[in-house]
């Protein structure tokens, strides 16, 4: 089968950082576990842990041959072994991997399979941190070697640099045309061109086989030019390019493979890598933020928590005779405040001043929503009212203490269908899901203006669905860019006409 | 020339072809497949189907999948090009979450490597389960996919799910 990914085992890595490196790198990285002699091309090995030192030793003793990457906050005293300080972007992971590609000795016979029971093993055997000389060449001998019996590493690098120059040039050029199509984009339809080998039964196989003919001439609903016709024409063509598709070889630890390496990195390139970091250049930094409890959400959140505890309905008249019921328990709210009323009393400061919104927090037990609201009042789920009061309290600003700069996580899709709309909030979503990201880095790695990033964080924090990362494994990956997908470009078209059908 | 594909599945009645009809630049129409057994039965299978017309000049081709029980027979025409996969899911019936599971195990050819989505219709009448309980039971599957309320008559909804579902698969994309 093509392959076009990385094939990378992990060691020392708790659940979630495997599952978070496993999906941030999706696109580029294949993990493969256990360590495997045929499939891993390179093991990425956590020392943090408590057994860190102890697993990394145990791994060298098993495996002294196998290309490395070791991951820790601070750089060990281990040679001739790439080292990626965490955290780490996924790009300088990938520098990492070809690094110890070009590191790693000439393969000899090594064991087919390591089950990860790292401690006793390696204490027993007393393994050493430093290998043996004899066994692992110094670094400018491999290299050496590395040149000789590669097809010139340097031509691989131009065509890495070239097809980053063709990006930068033509931003918008398609990758789905046929003259441009990536690696990945090959060898993906060719898997998808494949007969199912075993999946299906033979009986019906066969029958399926007889009847597209059948359909394409009996059932006059088929089109020509409809894919049941073109999937012909495609896996013909599939099977064409098949033949030139690189073929990951079996890893060979003397060789990285370098066109796969470009290919990689040429696919991974984003066309937008220049975007300016847009954080608010606002003479005074307390503008970033507002107090949630200095404004009428703070009474509704107030509201919602003491009726979780009790049952019991919030009450808040706003303005004359606009009203606020929270029903928490069922999360409802019922209102007879207009769009206009709701920005009004959104931003306007608590208080008795002559701006002020003079709003009494008052819980009202054993009746029912419908009932105290009235007649002329409208339901809303509960999710979507704090959430719309939260943007246009937020205008643009995180509630206080909020860090910048630190991790923060996403921890479900919003139901968006539902939530007043945040410019870019499902594009930011979908990457802040993924991976633990300050409200800058955000910003700067989806081109998203800061304002609209701070606007989502205050909707989603203040409806309990965002907030600070605290976990080291949230600390671990540094993020960047996103993963360029091979149909980036097909995808930009779709929602170019889904947007103005919108 | 490409056949990208976006599929919608779900339980008869839950509103694949409304969903279809949402956002199809064609009129939908009914693509039939005939399968033939062992012992000479023919079986037909209907699928619903639209176009989505892009500015490119390229098409999207959009799949209503067949009931459960069909889906092997037709897998490799659904698995052609699939971008990814919205599953429509009842929420009035009982145990909706059980069957979006059941669902997602049976497109598992569809689910994998390939976006998806999920789309609760009439949770507003029925909004138990409550949609946080879609996401632990996807969580737990290490699922981290769009799930949203929806009515497939609202183009809006539609539209919305499968732009979520897109930057779930890339979200570079601009």
């Amino acid at each position: 089968m093509a392959k076009s990914k990385f094939t990378i085992s992990l060691l020392g890595f708790d659940q979630r950082s495997a599952d978070m490196l496993g999906e941030a790198t999706r696109r580029t990285m294949q993990i493969v576990d256990p360590i495997s002699k045929d499939d891993t091309q390179v093991v990425v090995v956590d020392i943090d842990g408590p057994e860190g030192m102890a697993i990394w030793e145990n791994f060298r003793q098993q495996w002294p041959h196998m290309p490395a990457v070791v991951t820790s906050e601070n750089e060990p005293n281990i040679n001739q072994v790439s080292f990626a300080e965490k955290p780490f972007t996924v790009e300088a992971l990938i520098d990492n991997i070809t690094e110890a590609m070009i590191l790693a000795p000439a393969a000899e016979e090594e064991p087919e399979e390591i089950s990860v029971a790292p401690t006793e093993t390696a204490t027993e055997e007393g393994a050493s941190l430093t290998p043996e000389p004899d066994s692992e060449p110094a670094l400018e001998e491999i290299t050496e070697n590395v040149g000789e019996s590669l097809p010139a590493f340097d031509r691989a690098s131009e065509a890495i640099t070239d097809t980053a120059q063709l990006e930068e040039i033509s931003p918008e050029s398609s990758m789905d045309t046929p003259d441009e199509l990536s690696l990945e984009t090959i060898a993906d339809d060719t898997d998808e061109s494949l007969p199912p080998l075993g999946e299906a039964t033979p009986a019906i196989t066969a029958a399926e086989e007889v009847t597209n003919e059948e359909t394409d001439e009996a059932v006059t609903e088929t089109e020509p030019g409809e894919p049941e016709t073109e999937l012909e024409t495609t896996t013909a063509e599939s099977k064409d390019m098949e033949d030139d598709t690189f073929e990951a070889p079996a890893p060979d630890k003397a060789m990285p493979p370098l066109s796969q390496i470009a290919g990689i990195l040429s696919s991974h390139t984003s066309s937008n890598s220049d975007s300016t970091i847009r954080k608010l250049d606002t003479p005074n930094p307390d503008e970033n933020y507002f107090d949630p409890d200095a404004h009428i959400i703070g009474l509704v959140l107030k509201g919602i928590t003491e009726g979780e505890e009790t049952g019991a309905i919030a009450k808040l008249a706003c303005l004359l005779d606009r009203t606020i019921y929270v029903d928490a328990s069922n999360k409802r709210v019922c209102s007879n405040l207009k769009d206009i009323h709701m920005r009004q009393i959104a931003i306007a400061p608590l208080g008795k001043g002559e701006n002020g919104l003079d709003t009494q927090l008052e819980m009202i037990e054993s009746k029912s929503l419908e009932e105290l609201a009235g007649l002329d009042g409208s339901m809303y789920p509960m999710e979507s009212f704090v959430w719309e009061l939260a943007v246009l309290t937020s205008k643009g600003r995180a509630p206080k203490g909020t860090p910048m700069d630190e991790p923060t996580y996403l921890m479900q899709w919003p139901n968006f269908t539902r939530l007043s709309v945040v410019p870019y909030a499902m594009k930011v979503a979908a990457y802040w899901l993924r991976l633990p990201s300050s409200l800058y880095d955000l910003s700067e790695n989806l081109d998203v203006p800061l304002c609209d990033i701070l606007s989502l964080y205050s909707a989603a924090s203040l409806t309990g669905l965002a907030g600070t990362a605290k976990r080291n494994s949230d600390r671990m990956l540094r993020p960047g860019k996103p993963e360029k997908h091979e149909k980036r470009n097909l995808f930009g078209s779709i929602m170019g006409s889904l947007k103005k059908n919108n | 020339m490409s056949d990208n594909k976006i599929i919608f599945a779900g339980p008869p009645g839950v509103g694949v072809t409304t969903a279809i009809k949402a956002i199809s630049d064609i009129p939908p129409e009914i693509k039939k497949k005939k399968l033939v057994d062992d012992k000479g039965n023919t079986t037909t299978i209907e699928m619903d189907y639209g176009i989505l017309k892009l500015d490119s000049g390229d098409q999207i081709y959009l799949y209503g999948a067949p009931e459960r029980a069909k889906l092997e027979h037709v897998r490799e025409t659904l698995k052609q090009g699939c971008i990814g996969l919205v599953l429509l899911i009842n929420n009035a019936e009982k145990d909706p979450v059980g069957t979006m599971l059941q669902y997602m195990e049976d497109c598992q050819f569809l689910v994998e490597k390939k976006g998806m989505a999920v789309g609760l219709t009439r949770y507003e009448d029925s909004p138990l389960p409550d949609i946080n309980d879609f996401h632990i039971a996807l969580r737990e599957k290490k699922h981290n996919i769009p799930v949203f309320s929806v009515d497939g008559h609202e183009k809006n909804d539609i539209i919305t799910i499968i732009r979520a579902m897109l930057y779930n698969l890339d979200s570079g994309v601009n």
